[in-house]
């Protein structure tokens, strides 16, 4: 039994170091571009000469304040995550635990939303937020997120139908209102499905280019993803000081990602039920 | 009687609260989306080109895009893609999620190493790709070298793959690059593996199942909603590919790569040809919401809730 | 249990709160009595800096307007498209001349003839002819009726540059531009060399020059004279084109069609000496001298044959919205960035060739000791042979892109000859001719 297990996790951490190569790839790429002078950036893999001060140079460019970048970039990320999981946890355990009139029609209007292409859309929905005049500022950011999202939804209604339908039972004939159902008993339940929405979230929101690059107009505004796209231009591209500044962007990321992690905990703790 | 206006009390109760919940979303939805998809939608029927008035011309848009060859061909390269890439991208995305939900050390490492991907995503990852996707000096083929597979290949008559530079090879060069991005589902799977109730699993290690028995009657059934859930959403995403095929193939070479987003960007951004472009969107509207519906529909026969 | 529920609430209202206040104050523009007009614009950074360096010295000399960049990054037209759909258009934007038919047709572009006539800032008769003709429009045909923009700079976009080094290392001498199409494969097929295996470590040149120059230098055309008609069938037009694919198919001095494309930046190839001889413009100078510093290049003009014709595609231009509130403002801000100031500030820093005759040829310019001489006069040389590229009033580029690209690429793939492929292409071109110029109005 014992030498079994050892070859077991053996074989385990060699598939598992073999495929990062693959994953591991084009990151690689991205941090030694980062670190090596412009003109070594194609002609040769390993640097001559680590060139740290490509950090530097890309965070400092007078054109545009990273800082700010990073400041706004922060708020909107944050509020645009919390504000979404709260609305769309409420949302799916509607749909997944309450009856009501029109439930499921109203689930699956929803749900078309997301299979609509977003290319066609763009007008039409920057045209609504021009006469709102809400051009140039975060709201058409913050009030969408405030009203959650399909995909989040989704998930999470799905993840609210796999739980035991005793536990619900248990807690009404307890006397609790469904508020303070969802609120004591299912969320805490489903932390590793919250975890995971909330580093897509997290990922989506700081990412992203095109909401921003339509809606943000004036520098002061703008968010760090679009700060990217400016080492790109007809005159050329600095990959160096884009792998940089990608690079440094990245981290906090990573930060939400490592402290999320201790949520994935294994299996769900039932007390009080009988197996 | 008593009872029936207590129940009816009930149901108009449960009815309010319901809404309630839902209230946030509900106003989403016919705030920002119900304008927006109707404008969408009506221009489909009409002439538009982004400034002067839209002029109606019925289905003449529809018409024309079924003589279209370009839009045909669109949608075989779109289709083609997507059946490959999604069951592939959920076998694999299931298979990391059950190598990292081990309790091995480091292995929240190896999920922040898979999760990389999704992570940078962007216009630098694609170049890094294309630049790996190269025949001859790209990384892929020097490792299928040193793996002897492209001799294999040889062997076998169908060549060294030229990937992004050959008609052949380029859906499947963007397959393998959707690939490395499983990470996200991936994620998805270990939150629904997590999510297994550790004494279903005791009780099957207890009945004498072994690994692949457990994993088919336990772990599969449960995981069923997620497996759904990924099905249905992996789909809208695969139809509607167009970053991938904008940045690094351009719809080529000879429109191999031509998806259907890409023919619809086109149209809107590029040719001025907006009702055109409304056209393909409620065409592929109505196409994955029929297919969301059948796999709802079917999701009765295996979903385990 | 409600308390709970009354935290995560109270936590969720100040969320709501500071989000409010924030952007209350990410808004403050309005306080002023000042004009703001906007100016919209792509670029990387150094580009960037540029033009608000450029802002800061206009503001200065115009108080009362206030210029707000608005910085494109990625898909500048679609981006812009939007904007002016949703009725929020700069007043001021960089645009390219085939883009005059559809915002002329859409009433968004302002005519500046008239006001260029009676402006100091503004010289037309100064304007190098190809740069000012292809933004002429009368309604119906580029080239006559009143100038719509001026142009910012320019260049013959596909002249020859090659690497000495390796011109050394095969003991070729340096090209003077006196060399015919069968001198040019010669030289190429010396620089191209393969290693053990078969793979081509160095092309003789990278063919990144569009198919227009080559029909061009041909003689032949991509339309007829009235544009109705696609020309690329015809024998002028085919001896072009199969030269031009010969170069990869045939005598595999040239990379195919994807591969150029896969090395991130296609002037990477050139830049890492992987191919001898490359396609560009003036504009590529900054970023040669950026990025290389281990071989010495020079510029040269392509191989001589039918037609001494140089091709430019750019001509990137500055336009005036039509639809804007502040026109008279937007005018200020057009003559000083289209005018012999914006024209010379620009020419100083050597990024391209300036539209203006005056500048091109004066100090700051052609006298600029701070710009590589040779490079220089050689395309200064070739400006009098520098014709814009054919434009299409019934047809836009990027549809006769989506139709030529496919069938180009299976010419470059081996799998389709030249004249099947341009039957194939003319026939579809033709067709859309005729069904937008229905559209149009017009038999």
């Amino acid at each position: 039994m014992d030498r079994y297990s050892k070859i077991r996790i053996l074989g385990v951490y060699t598939v598992l170091i073999g495929l990062s190569c693959f994953f591991l790839l084009p990151f690689c790429w991205m941090v030694l571009t980062a670190i090596k002078p412009p003109s070594e950036t194609f002609s040769q893999i390993l640097p001559s000469t680590i060139q740290l001060s490509n950090f530097r140079e890309a965070l400092t460019q007078s054109t545009f304040p990273f800082g700010r970048f990073f400041f706004n970039t922060t708020f909107l990320t944050v509020f645009c995550t919390t504000a979404s999981l709260f609305a769309s946890s409420l949302a799916a355990f509607g749909f997944a635990r309450l009856r009501f009139f029109g439930r499921d029609v109203i689930f699956m209007a929803l749900l078309s939303t997301m299979m609509v292409p977003a290319m066609v859309m763009m007008i039409p929905t920057f045209f609504l937020f021009q006469k709102l005049n809400w051009i140039d500022t975060f709201l058409p950011f913050m009030i969408p997120a405030l009203c959650g999202n399909p995909f989040q939804v989704f998930f999470l209604r799905q993840f609210f139908l796999s739980l035991p339908e005793d536990l619900f039972d248990a807690a009404r004939i307890d006397g609790c209102n469904s508020f303070q159902i969802y609120l004591n008993i299912a969320l805490p339940l489903c932390r590793p499905a919250l975890a995971t929405l909330a580093i897509f979230g997290f990922l989506f929101f700081w990412n992203d280019f095109i909401g921003p690059l339509v809606y943000l107009h004036s520098i002061e505004n703008r968010t760090l993803a679009l700060g990217l796209y400016s080492f790109q231009g007809v005159h050329g591209t600095s990959w160096h000081l884009m792998m940089a500044a990608s690079l440094v962007t990245i981290i906090p990321v990573f930060i939400v990602f490592f402290a999320l992690q201790k949520y994935f905990t294994r299996g769900i703790v039932l007390t009080g039920l009988k197996g | 009687m008593a009872t029936c206006r207590v129940a009816g009390k009930i149901r108009w109760k449960r009815n309010l609260e319901g809404y309630l919940f839902i209230l946030p979303s509900l106003l989403g939805l016919l705030f920002f989306f119900l304008g927006p998809v109707v404008a969408s939608f009506g221009l489909a029927f009409t002439r538009w080109n982004l400034f002067t008035a839209p002029e109606y011309t019925g289905l003449a848009n529809f018409n024309k895009l079924f003589h279209d060859p370009l839009f045909w061909q669109s949608v075989r390269v779109t289709v083609t893609y997507a059946v490959l890439a999604i069951p592939l991208g959920l076998t694999f995305a299931l298979c990391l999620a059950l190598l990292v939900n081990h309790r091995l050390r480091g292995v929240e490492i190896f999920r922040v190493i898979f999760f990389l991907p999704n992570i940078v995503a962007g216009v630098a990852m694609m170049l890094v790709w294309k630049w790996m996707f190269h025949p001859d000096f790209g990384a892929i083929n020097l490792i299928l070298d040193t793996l002897y597979i492209s001799d294999f290949l040889e062997w076998v008559g169908m060549g060294r793959p030229m990937w992004i530079n050959s008609r052949g090879g380029a859906i499947p060069a963007l397959v393998l690059m959707s690939l490395a991005g499983v990470g996200g589902s991936m994620m998805i799977f270990l939150a629904g593996l997590q999510n297994i109730p550790t004494h279903l699993m005791e009780a099957a290690v207890l009945d004498g199942a072994n690994a692949w028995q457990r994993f088919r009657h336990v772990t599969l059934p449960l995981l069923s909603p997620t497996i759904f859930f990924l099905t249905i959403v992996g789909s809208i995403a695969a139809l509607q590919v167009f970053t991938e095929a904008f940045v690094m193939t351009s719809g080529g070479p000879a429109n191999a790569t031509f998806f259907y987003g890409l023919y619809l960007y086109e149209n809107a951004f590029h040719l001025f040809r907006m009702g055109y472009a409304c056209a393909m969107a409620l065409l592929l509207f109505l196409a994955v919401f029929t297919l969301t519906l059948i796999q709802w529909r079917l999701s009765k026969l295996w979903v385990h809730y | 249990m409600q308390t709970g529920g009354r935290t995560i609430g109270l936590k969720y209202l100040c969320l709501l709160i500071a989000g409010a206040i924030l952007t209350a104050c990410a808004q403050q523009d309005e306080n002023n009595n000042d004009v703001v007009i906007r100016y919209a614009s792509g670029g990387n950074m150094d580009e960037v800096r540029m033009i608000q360096d450029s802002i800061a010295e206009f503001e200065s000399s115009n108080p009362g307007i206030r210029v707000k960049h608005v910085h494109i990054p990625g898909s500048y037209e679609q981006v812009l498209l939007t904007m002016m759909a949703g009725g929020s258009g700069p007043d001021l934007f960089l645009m390219t001349p085939p883009v005059i038919e559809s915002y002329v047709s859409k009433g968004i572009l302002m005519q500046i003839q008239d006001r260029a006539a009676k402006s100091d800032a503004i010289i037309l008769d100064d304007f190098f002819p190809a740069t000012l003709e292809p933004y002429r429009f009368d309604g119906r045909q580029f080239g006559q009726g009143p100038v719509y923009g001026l142009c910012k700079d320019w260049s013959p976009d596909r002249l020859i540059f090659y690497n000495k080094t390796l011109f050394d290392n095969a003991g070729i001498p340096y090209p003077d531009g006196s060399w015919d199409r069968e001198e040019f494969v010669e030289i190429a097929k010396q620089l191209t060399i393969l290693d053990g295996k078969g793979r081509t470590v160095q092309f003789g040149v990278y063919n990144n020059c569009e198919i227009e120059q080559w029909v061009a230098q041909s003689g032949g055309h991509l339309y007829s004279e009235d544009y109705t008609r696609c020309l690329l069938n015809e024998p002028e037009a085919i001896r072009g084109l199969q030269y031009c694919a010969d170069l990869t198919i045939k005598h595999h001095v040239s990379p195919g069609a994807g591969e150029g494309a896969q090395i991130a930046t296609e002037h990477v190839m050139f830049e890492t000496g992987r191919v001898a001889m490359c396609f560009y413009g003036m504009w590529i100078v900054p970023i040669l001298e950026k990025n290389v510093s281990d071989f010495e290049w020079g510029v040269t003009t392509p191989p001589k044959n039918v037609r001494d014709v140089y091709l430019s595609m750019g001509l990137v231009g500055f336009g005036v919205n039509a639809r804007s509130e502040h026109p008279d403002e937007a005018w200020k801000l057009f003559e000083h960035e289209a005018g012999i100031h914006g024209q010379k500030v620009r020419a100083e820093a050597g990024w391209n060739i300036p539209a203006t005759k005056s500048v091109a040829f004066g100090p700051e310019f052609s006298q600029n000791p701070e710009l590589n001489e040779e490079v220089v006069q050689t395309f200064l040389d070739a400006l009098d042979k520098t014709e814009y590229m054919e434009v299409n009033p019934y047809i836009l580029r990027e549809e006769f892109t989506l139709y030529l690209r496919p069938e180009w690429e299976l010419v470059l793939l081996g799998e389709k000859s030249v004249p099947e492929a341009m039957d194939a292409v003319a026939e579809r071109v033709n067709q859309a001719i005729e069904d937008n110029m229905k559209i149009m109005g017009i038999e």
